[in-house]
């Protein structure tokens, strides 16, 4: 798809935006389960964002483009490597939190090209680590207004989430996660499989399966977005705010002058830069060898599919770890279906088919009512898979450049707090309070912060 | 009418054979001229041998009288060159008979099995759905053995009876619905 | 789905098989970075790689694979174990 046609305005508002300004939680009042366990919240971590909004007075409605498509200048304060969602969130955050406008993002294919519209759009905060759930959680806050903020519709539907389990160990993993959820003041609970089949009523309860369900836990709050729209709402806004975002521009080199970044060079020329921010995905790994350090980062396929359009018949997100699937039903009616990841590195957007073909097997069992549905499409995204299956946020070896990487399979419900937090990473040189723990430097003193289970894509 | 049987196996060997000449008295104890080639398998004096690793054969026994058998075997090898386990109980036959089998099979198995690629001394480890078998062309038009470990052997009979109960390689005749 | 041609079996599907990725020799010395390097830095190549993948549904061997990641094209499989004397593979 050329730029000129991403940048129209594919859709109209169906529905009126979810939720008004983020209420601190405590006064949230969430249901917390038969257990009633008061509800101790730590305060201390999560930012508040700022009250005054900045008007996107330059953005109009309606326009032919989203966004400027601008030439780039020799310089910037800040070049973005990388015009995904993480890349133009930390963009817009720079300008929005920080008043750095003199931005560039430079992006090597077209906004909205790689795992921007690759994935499956799950939004959550119910990972287990202390150092994980503030960061996911404020992401989640930051999304129940996120398209008042870009005044743009994102569809952000927070529906519910569901994950299954299959035997009493994962039951007990699950609750485990559920506790350690409640006690850092993020909803969830715990639902017997009676009340699993209440709130979505198509799962298979049945104890004759391969692989019973044995209860779930539910993240109320959870939910989906619509990826295209979230890209358009980024660039727009960010692009509003004077931000040059730029496409085809595939960088090639770094110039590093005495431990130092000054600049990058690209297939449209040398653009110098006070700081730069890699934000490459699946394509990390190939910056930081240019910029001669090493990262952890292994790139590999990680495949999703939809149906054709049905009724609406699965009301929230359900996923099982043990069987490798995960569903949701997107506003326009397509199944949404993500796998495990294929098993070896890739830089091919494309996976095998038996893995497909074994996550159609566990959503039939899950799903029977889905057995005449029919696959309409497939894709693979690249993801950036770090050992610990946490992210990596926070400086480098090399002075004013800065790394954010290894979302691996889980980065969408990320991109507001991974944009606002390394935008303060970038805008002062020291990390923010959330991604302190995310450093690179992890993996040299053992902090490792191990969300394996927290996925169910073979994270 | 395709069959679908179970065969009784008195006895199943799993051989270890390092080097050359081990393998020349191995050969020579089962009245063979030579072990078989990768992929492939041969009717010895005591069973069917078939080859399963670049060291590692099976020799599958259908006969009786077998007391002996592995000790003789082991003293072919000899004491450093190899081992013979009993595996009598680690796998099941399964013989598939009729001029259908190779399409009943094309239903869970990814291997070419037309006779010119897979002919009649061929034998292969490799998937039936996702189980792990080994498969052996027997003589005959169409015949096949699958050696299957006994938890998925009633996976894999499913399989194939699905296959032979609604065979959906059948192009119907003209004018058919 | 690849499609291996493994160096006994012939070309077989990528199910058959499991990955082994790129191996990674000790250090000789062992600081704290370079044991992170030997635990957590593996080769992420675009293009061939070199790569180790077993016939686990076969023949149960290992096999040294050169893959490309960008294209999928599988341009060189050859044995662990050299063939020697155990007769020709498939």
């Amino acid at each position: 798809m050329p730029a000129s046609q991403a940048g129209r305005r594919g859709f109209e508002s169906h529905r009126p935006l979810s939720a008004g300004p983020v209420a601190p939680l405590e006064r949230r009042g969430f249901c917390l389960g038969a257990a009633g366990l008061p509800l101790v919240v730590s305060r201390r971590i999560f930012p508040t964002p700022p009250t005054v909004a900045i008007r996107l007075e330059h953005a109009e409605h309606n326009p032919a483009f989203l966004w400027r498509n601008p030439e780039p200048k020799p310089s910037y304060d800040v070049v973005i490597v990388g015009g995904g969602l993480h890349g133009l969130s930390t963009a817009y955050y720079l300008a929005r939190n920080h008043g750095i406008t003199n931005v560039a993002v430079v992006e090597r294919g077209w906004l909205g090209n790689g795992n921007a519209v690759r994935n499956t759009t799950v939004i959550r905060s119910n990972y287990l680590r202390e150092e994980s759930m503030p960061l996911y959680e404020f992401s989640l806050q930051l999304w129940s207004t996120f398209g008042q903020e870009l005044d743009h519709d994102v569809l952000f539907d927070p529906r519910g989430m569901l994950t299954l389990t299959h035997s009493r160990g994962e039951a007990a993993a699950a609750r485990r996660t559920v506790y350690a959820n409640r006690l850092h003041g993020i909803d969830a609970e715990w639902l017997e499989p009676a009340e699993v089949k209440q709130y979505c009523p198509i799962v298979n309860i049945s104890p004759d399966v391969r692989y019973p369900v044995y209860g779930a836990s539910l993240q109320a709050r959870a939910g989906i977005a619509r990826h295209d729209a979230v890209v358009f709402g980024l660039a727009r806004a960010a692009s509003a705010l004077g931000v040059d975002l730029i496409q085809g521009c595939e960088v090639t080199g770094f110039n590093i002058v005495d431990g130092a970044v000054r600049g990058v060079q690209t297939t449209r020329g040398r653009i110098a830069a006070g700081r730069v921010g890699l934000v490459g995905a699946g394509r990390t790994t190939l910056l930081t060898t240019m910029a001669g350090f090493d990262v952890p980062i292994q790139s590999y396929p990680l495949q999703a599919l939809v149906s054709e359009i049905f009724d609406q018949v699965l009301p929230c997100v359900v996923m099982s770890g043990a069987l490798h699937v995960y569903v949701s039903q997107a506003h326009k009616g397509e199944l949404v279906m993500g796998a495990s990841r294929d098993n070896y590195l890739s830089y091919a957007q494309r996976g095998s088919f038996h893995l497909i073909e074994s996550q159609i097997q566990a959503a039939l069992e899950l799903y029977p009512i889905m057995k005449r549905a029919h696959v309409l499409r497939t894709w693979a995204g690249i993801v950036d898979m770090s050992p610990d299956a946490s992210p990596i946020i926070g400086t480098t070896p090399v002075r004013d450049l800065y790394l954010n990487c290894g979302w691996g399979t889980g980065g969408f419900k990320a991109t507001p707090a991974s944009g606002w937090v390394f935008a303060h990473t970038l805008a002062t040189g020291e990390p923010h309070a959330l991604n302190a723990p995310f450093r690179l430097d992890r993996f040299e003193t053992g902090a490792l912060i191990d969300e394996h289970g927290a996925g169910v894509s073979a994270h | 009418m395709i069959a679908l049987s179970r065969v009784p196996l008195a006895m199943q060997l799993a051989l270890r054979v390092r080097g050359h000449a081990a393998r020349v008295r191995l050969a020579s104890a089962l009245h063979i001229p030579a072990m078989p080639s990768p992929n492939r398998w041969t009717a010895s004096s005591h069973g069917d041998l078939l080859w399963l690793g670049p060291e590692e054969f099976l020799l599958a026994q259908p006969g009786s009288d077998l007391i002996a058998l592995p000790t003789f075997l082991a003293t072919a090898i000899g004491p450093s060159d190899g081992a013979v386990v009993d595996v009598s109980s680690a796998r099941v036959a399964l013989d598939l008979d009729e001029s259908d089998a190779r399409e009943v099979l094309a239903s869970c198995c990814a291997l070419d099995l037309h006779p010119s690629v897979f002919a009649e001394d061929h034998c292969a480890q490799t998937l039936i759905g996702q189980a792990p078998v080994v498969l052996q062309r027997l003589p005959g038009p169409s015949s096949f053995r699958i050696l299957v470990r006994p938890s998925p052997e009633d996976y894999v009979t499913r399989w194939l009876q699905d296959a032979i109960v609604h065979p959906s390689w059948r192009v119907p005749p003209e004018g058919v619905e | 789905m690849l499609q291996i041609t493994c160096p006994w079996c012939g070309p077989r599907d990528e199910p058959e098989f499991h990955y082994g990725g790129e191996g990674m020799p000790l250090p000789p010395d062992s600081t704290d970075a370079e044991w992170a390097a030997v635990l957590y830095q593996r080769p992420n190549p675009a293009g061939r790689t070199n790569e180790r993948w077993v016939h686990w549904a076969g023949c149960r061997q290992w096999m040294h694979v050169v893959r490309d990641t960008l294209t999928h094209d599988i341009h060189e499989v050859r044995p662990v174990r050299q063939p020697d004397d155990f007769g020709s593979p498939a």
